[in-house]
């Protein structure tokens, strides 16, 4: 079938039924069971990866063993790393047009609309299944303005001193342990470079897919902007049903230079049988500035936690963050902002609703040491609590050591209340149609920072999630 | 009596702290200074008369015995250490961290005060100590008594201090709070408040704190009953190297309970103050309703402020939640305008640090010399 109108969308259930249930698909290469030396030693034979990068690999995975489990997450106790697949090659060549990839895997991006949207938005858009990709393209437009879009595995062999300037540089392995993990396994994603005052205003679009169960899939996005650049980037992530689960690891790393503008859209709908850990930061230097957007719907658990270390004087960064927690699911999430460099500025939206049992756990930091003067940083988390079975928690941290800097915060924790049902209720509207139009208004801020075509689709994801309200939209 | 090496080989397996506060700054509090402190013999001298506050005792506590200088209630003295509390109130041995241990094993007496008659004003002082000295304190209060108790924490000399106080406020009973600390450099304390509060009930927390050299403080009010209320006001100031750490906590249990936690702090010189805030509201407390405001401002070059709201909502039947902190420099905007009404800026910054000292409302109480207490 192919989905021609995000409208089409609202006739399923759920948003996993979008996909249905995973179809077997063949492996070129599966590697599988007990990490070990030897398992990084055949990843990267496979890949035909140069020494240095096999050295980064087993520096990780040594990291990995040594580093403790993270005490505070919760649910991950039944990810058990040895009875999963660590490496997945499709039997499938990559190619730049749609027609050369089998039918099976074409059909789980046309419904959810990705070549559409490709056509109709998209400068560039590279698409990941399992863990290599199998789809990349990008406008000759952009090519000749020289921006490189090139999947991480060719960027090592093609830029291997910018590569080893910035790739776990940004997010070094030894910060936890499923960085540490990352590093050692990390497969697919993209190299984006944005030279000199060039402008990408369309925005270019990274989408992963997990076909198949107990399989880890760990990307990793590199996005290098150089001086007075802008690039708007979009990343998505989805899976069909499985009757286990599988697991994502998957990192970012932005560096916008001096004066460069990013902006870093995800979103994510893994479908309840993903443990989603997204490991992202950015580095700011002077004038730079960083925008994340994370629109955090499906998965049975997710962690992440997009940073900015603002390095450079007068950068700045913005990150606002919307999870759904619908059903007994956790979201865990969060912004985190290091100030170093003076005169930086940062502000933090966190929007939850839970729902059906639903968690929704905010962890923030917000760090300014002693030197980074006049930074200011601000933060607002809204969390909306849909029924009596479902939780909010925040876990704020403003640790601030600079006499001139300025820190606020603020924090809510709402309901549906009776009254504004009953205003909206005396302006005309039935229930349904006001409780949509308070939960549309409470997500506003979302909706306006993505194109027009993304946020439809979102709005009907989220129409499918909503349906016991009376769908919203 | 155990001596220190005794109970420091008892609590040698259980840690200051489990888990990690965040992931840029370990611990809050400097666990080293209490690591250095714990052995410690009990103090055998004290003082309590200042210039800084003024005070009539009811009651002194020193690490061996209780003096009673009114007896305005009836007071209970519990000897038998850790293993009688253990018995008489159900608890078991388990304990949060090191120092709740410490002091579970090294004190030596508990003195239960139990109110059945309004008290308009009755003042607890725990002396400054040359040495170790250990409090433990509960309170009862019965239904539908009013309550004001004053406690007086000093700590002016070298030593360690572990202050204890287990409030209970039954049914429709009101029961305020004072608490005023005046530690110094020399000083190291850990304390902890329980406190729960029944139907109707009301709990006022009201504290103004200088630091000293390590100051951990931790306060834990469960409203139990329907419509129990607990405010907690307070207002801290770290001053030269001093460190705070306080921590306040509210649990919401009863329906249509009500909480406010607010704080603030000013930090001058090179003063270190962490305000950590958690309201929690039960899945089983419906229509609660609770706020957690902190407002930390650095008068100093090199001061540090740490603002740590939470709030963990259990139900969607809130009446509201919601929690605000800033942390901030002096306003440039805020001394131009006072300047500008003829205000020196020693002037403004005297004015606005009475306004940090009196917040909670506890220095009239004490009549406090804040000034040469900054100094």
């Amino acid at each position: 079938m192919t989905m021609h109108n995000p409208d089409e969308l609202v006739r399923y259930k759920t948003p996993e039924e979008i996909l249905g249930y995973a179809k077997d698909y063949p492996a070129e290469v599966e590697i599988r069971g007990r990490l070990t030396e030897s398992t990084i030693r055949e990843i990267s034979k496979v890949k035909k990866e140069p020494e240095w990068m096999l050295r980064l690999r087993l520096k990780s995975l040594e990291l990995f063993n040594k580093l403790p489990m993270p005490n505070w997450l919760q649910g991950i106790e039944m990810l058990d790393l040895d009875t999963m697949s660590h490496y997945v090659k499709p039997d499938i060549e990559m190619s730049s047009s749609w027609e050369d990839i089998p039918k099976d895997i074409r059909e789980y991006y046309e419904k959810i609309g990705i070549p559409e949207l490709e056509a109709k938005v998209l400068h560039g858009l590279s698409a990941q299944y399992e863990s290599e990709t199998i789809y990349h393209k990008m406008k000759k437009s952009l090519e000749d303005k020289g921006v490189v879009m090139i999947p991480m595995e060719e960027a090592v062999h093609k830029y291997p001193d910018v590569i080893r300037r910035y790739f776990l540089r940004i997010f070094p392995p030894s910060d936890h342990k499923f960085a540490a993990l990352h590093g050692a396994l990390w497969s697919g994603g993209v190299f984006v470079y944005v030279p000199k005052g060039v402008r990408v205003e369309a925005p270019i679009e990274a989408f992963f897919l997990i076909g198949r169960e107990m399989e880890s899939q760990f990307e990793h996005t590199l996005l290098i902007a150089d001086e007075n650049s802008y690039i708007y980037f979009i990343e998505g992530c989805t899976a069909p049903m499985f009757k286990t689960f599988s697991f994502h690891d998957g990192m970012v790393e932005l560096y916008a230079h001096k004066g460069a503008h990013i902006r870093f859209t995800t979103f994510q709908n893994w479908s309840k049988h993903v443990i989603n850990f997204n490991n992202k930061r950015a580095i700011a230097e002077e004038n730079a500035r960083v925008d994340w957007v994370e629109g955090s719907i499906g998965s049975m658990l997710t962690y992440v936690y997009p940073s900015t270390v603002l390095r450079g004087r007068n950068s700045s960064s913005r990150s606002v963050v919307f999870t759904l927690a619908k059903g007994p699911y956790i979201k865990d999430s969060g912004s985190k902002m290091f100030h170093i460099g003076e005169n930086t500025k940062s502000r933090i939206v966190n929007k939850t609703i839970s729902m059906d049992g639903g968690i929704n756990i905010y962890r923030g930091v917000i760090r300014i040491p002693y030197g980074a003067r006049n930074a200011t940083a601000n933060v607002e988390c809204e969390s909306l609590i849909l029924d009596d079975k479902s939780f909010a928690y925040t876990y704020p941290h403003n640790q601030i050591e600079e006499p001139t800097a300025s820190v606020s915060h603020e924090a809510t924790t709402l309901r549906l209340t009776e009254d504004q049902i009953f205003y909206l209720l005396s302006r005309g509207l039935d229930e349904d149609d006001a409780k949509n139009l308070l939960i549309m208004g409470f997500l506003d801020e979302l909706f306006i920072e993505v194109p027009f075509e993304v946020a439809n689709i979102l709005k009907k994801v989220l129409e499918i999630e909503f349906e016991k309200l009376g769908g919203v939209g | 009596m155990s001596s220190p090496s005794q109970v420091l080989e008892r609590l040698r397996d259980i840690p200051f702290q489990k888990i990690r506060d965040s992931p840029t700054v370990k611990f809050y509090t400097d666990w080293n200074v209490f690591e250095s402190l714990l052995e410690l013999d009990y103090a055998e001298e004290y003082s309590w008369e200042t210039d800084f506050i003024k005070f009539e005792p009811d009651v002194i506590m020193f690490s061996d015995r209780v003096e009673m200088v009114s007896d305005k209630v009836s007071a209970t003295t519990l000897t038998g250490g850790f293993k009688e509390y253990s018995e008489v109130y159900g608890r078991g041995d388990e304990f949060i961290n090191k120092m709740e241990a410490y002091h579970r094993f090294r004190n030596n007496y508990i003195l239960r005060l139990d109110f059945d008659v309004d008290i308009d004003s009755y003042t607890i002082v725990s002396p400054s100590p040359k040495g170790y000295l250990p409090n433990h304190l509960l309170i009862d209060v019965k239904e539908d008594r009013k309550v004001t108790l004053n406690l007086v924490d000093l700590g002016l000399e070298e030593g360690l201090k572990t202050l204890f106080l287990e409030a209970n406020v039954a049914d429709g009973a009101e029961l305020k709070i004072n608490y005023i600390f005046i530690h110094g450099m020399g000083t190291a304390a850990y304390n902890e408040f329980i406190s729960s509060v029944g139907g109707s009930a009301g709990l006022d927390f009201l504290f103004l704190g200088f630091g000293g050299r390590m100051t951990h403080i931790r306060s834990n009010v469960d409203l139990v009953g329907r419509e129990s209320r607990g405010y907690t006001y307070g207002s801290l100031i770290a001053r030269g190297d001093t460190k705070t750490d306080v921590i306040t906590n509210v649990t919401h249990h009863g329906d249509y309970s009500d909480s406010i936690l607010s704080v603030r702090g000013g930090i001058l010189e090179k003063g270190y103050l962490v305000h950590r805030g958690a309201a929690r509201i039960l899945n089983k407390s419906h229509e609660a309703s609770t706020a957690v405001k902190s407002y930390l401002t650095i008068f100093g070059e090199r001061g540090t402020a740490h603002s740590i709201p939470m709030l963990e909502v259990d139900t969607g039947i809130v009446a509201g939640a919601s929690h605000s902190t800033s942390v901030s420099r002096l306003d440039e905007y805020r001394i131009f305008y006072l300047k500008k009404m003829g205000l020196s800026e020693p002037e403004i910054i005297d004015m606005l640090l009475r306004a940090y000292v009196e917040y909670s409302g506890v220095a009239e109480v004490f009549d406090v010399d804040w000034r040469s207490l900054v100094k």
